[in-house]
């Protein structure tokens, strides 16, 4: 037993002999810098790849432990850090990892708030289908009676309610996206896009997006809109794209290399021009039936410099057969033209939505209404404005003679 | 009359004395760290935290009698209290001291620390010396010599 104890006793100076005789290697006061700058990088490294809360956690405990281990070395990194020092170093660690657990609230805000637009987004996608059908069942009813029509006009008001809800919310999605999207997508780190990426699967962002575009299409198409229904529709179709074309590119940045995605993106890019097309044609459509309604054939045009070109073009030969025609039946014409359709329902209605559009200029509108001047001097000379004047001149004359005239008789009496 | 001149002469000189010898004390140019420079393919390091450039071709010339030894190397340099550079390099024997003198750097001193050459320099800042470590080996040098 006693050679047992004495055996651990002189293994123990041994091991103690052992380590007090190997001199510890030295190190030099810019490695000690250098290993903190670097811990101080790979810190803030972590900082911007942290995926969550419990993340920022973890590294507010790397932080404590790095301003523990280096504290001692304080005085050095306080003058070797230049133009840091070693408390400013922590505390700019500190300040990141306030800020990135901000946007993990906000980032946890915006989550709960677009859950509860998915299921209104859901259900009023539902809805408009269903009043979609509904619609189109109505319409293709041959022979249709007054309750019908009634029913058909009350399910229109409600459609369009219900789409106007709907687009405002997925606009509100895409639009949460973009605030996130505060970054250059080549700037964001590869977590931040996979979380970017994971928030636009949430957000079922690619099918909201197309079915909003889908639905104004078919609403389009399975009613009549009147000028300030579509003037309404092309706002909001000019809206939504301008917030798609902000994010857009940044999206397709970012699944850079997911095909499926990318795919979605170049169909919504799609959908939105077929959208506006839409909106164009149903505008000129409708410009085109105020004509056709009033049996004034001018010949086709789908953009403004056409329009304003074929109508010229009509009031020009209109002038040009006024010979043949005769006055009365060109001045018939004229006041169809004019009276009928662009002064009481093109101009009125239309002309506006065209103007704000961009379907149309001033310019262009002042040529159309310019050649109707012109016709209008051709098929209604200068009336008879100059006989009037003739005649009040006369009678002025008149008077002023009378006047003269008795007040010389008054001053010979 | 020449007894004027004298004092006129006594007082210029005074006045040149005491321009000339015009002193700012209680300098430190001490480097809290040393600095570990890569040598660019001509010979010339630059240091931008302190804002000078040099070419050390004739450093590494000296040290190894090989005008091509500075290729991918590195220089560490260090600036002690009274404003004296040291310099030395992996594989170095000594340690070179420098003052600033008419735009170069002027070797004052050379030191040889290990006759095998140094196989991890590196040096610190402890006032009033320098502390050189290569791996477990520690030495204080001042522009008088090694201390230990």
């Amino acid at each position: 037993m006693k050679m047992v104890k004495l055996l651990r006793f002189a293994a123990a100076i041994m091991a103690l002999a052992f380590v007090f005789n190997i001199p510890a290697a030295a190190q030099s006061d810019r490695e000690k810098t250098d290993k903190f700058k670097n811990s101080v990088q790979k810190i803030e490294e972590t900082i911007k790849n942290a995926k969550d809360v419990a993340e920022c956690k973890a590294i507010e405990t790397q932080i404590d432990k790095l301003r523990n281990e280096y504290q001692a070395d304080k005085a050095l990194l306080d003058k070797s850090l230049y133009p840091d020092d070693f408390n400013s170093s922590v505390e700019k660690l500190t300040t990141a990892l306030t800020l990135r657990k901000g946007d993990f609230t906000q980032i946890h805000e915006l989550r709960t708030e677009v859950g509860t637009l998915k299921d209104q987004v859901t259900d009023l996608n539902k809805k408009n289908y269903d009043l979609i059908v509904e619609i189109q069942n109505l319409n293709r009813a041959a022979g249709k009676n007054k309750k019908a029509i009634d029913s058909l006009r009350t399910l229109v008001a409600s459609l369009r309610a219900s789409l106007k809800e709907r687009d405002k919310l997925v606009m509100g999605m895409v639009d949460s996206l973009l605030t996130e999207f505060t970054k250059d997508p080549a700037g964001l780190t590869e977590a931040q896009q996979q979380g970017m990426i994971s928030g636009i699967k949430n957000k079922n962002l690619f099918f909201n997006i197309q079915r909003t575009i889908n639905d104004n299409i078919k609403f389009m198409e399975v009613t009549q809109l009147t000028a300030d229904d579509i003037s309404e529709m092309k706002k909001q179709q000019v809206k939504f794209s301008k917030i798609w074309r902000q994010i857009g590119p940044k999206l397709a940045e970012v699944y850079l290399s997911k095909k499926e995605s990318a795919l979605q993106i170049e169909q919504t890019n799609s959908l939105f021009t077929s959208w506006n097309l839409l909106i164009n044609n149903q505008i000129w459509g409708n410009v085109d039936k105020a004509f056709k309604s009033k049996n004034v054939k001018i010949l086709p045009y789908e953009n403004g410099t056409q329009f304003s070109d074929n109508i010229k073009s009509y009031i020009q030969d209109q002038i040009k057969n006024l010979p043949t025609l005769g006055k009365d039946q060109s001045l018939k014409e004229f006041q169809l033209l004019s009276d009928s359709v662009w002064f009481s329902s093109v101009k009125k209605e239309w002309v506006p939505v065209l103007i704000d559009n961009n379907l149309l200029t001033e310019a262009q509108k002042d040529t159309i209404e310019n050649n109707l001047a012109m016709w209008k001097k051709q098929v209604e000379p200068p009336f008879s404005f100059g006989w009037i004047y003739f005649a009040l001149g006369g009678l002025i004359v008149v008077i002023v003679i009378v006047f003269v005239v008795t007040s010389r008789k008054k001053r010979t009496l | 009359m020449q007894k004027y001149k004298i004092y006129l002469g006594v007082l210029l000189l005074s006045a040149a004395w005491g321009c000339s010898s015009l002193k700012l004390t209680q300098a430190d140019f001490a480097w809290p760290v040393e600095s570990v420079l890569k040598i660019d393919a001509q010979g010339n390091i630059t240091d931008n935290r302190f804002s000078y450039s040099v070419n050390v071709k004739p450093l590494f010339f000296e040290e190894t009698k090989d005008s091509l030894s500075y290729n991918s190397k590195e220089l560490r340099i260090i600036r002690d209290v009274k404003g004296y550079y040291y310099a030395t390099s992996t594989g170095f024997k000594n340690i070179y001291l420098f003052e600033i003198k008419d735009g170069a750097f002027q070797m004052y001193d050379k030191f040889q620390i290990n006759e095998q050459g140094m196989n991890n320099p590196a040096m610190n800042q402890r006032p009033p010396y320098i502390e050189l470590i290569d791996g477990d080996k520690k030495y204080l040098v001042n522009n008088e010599g090694l201390k230990q």
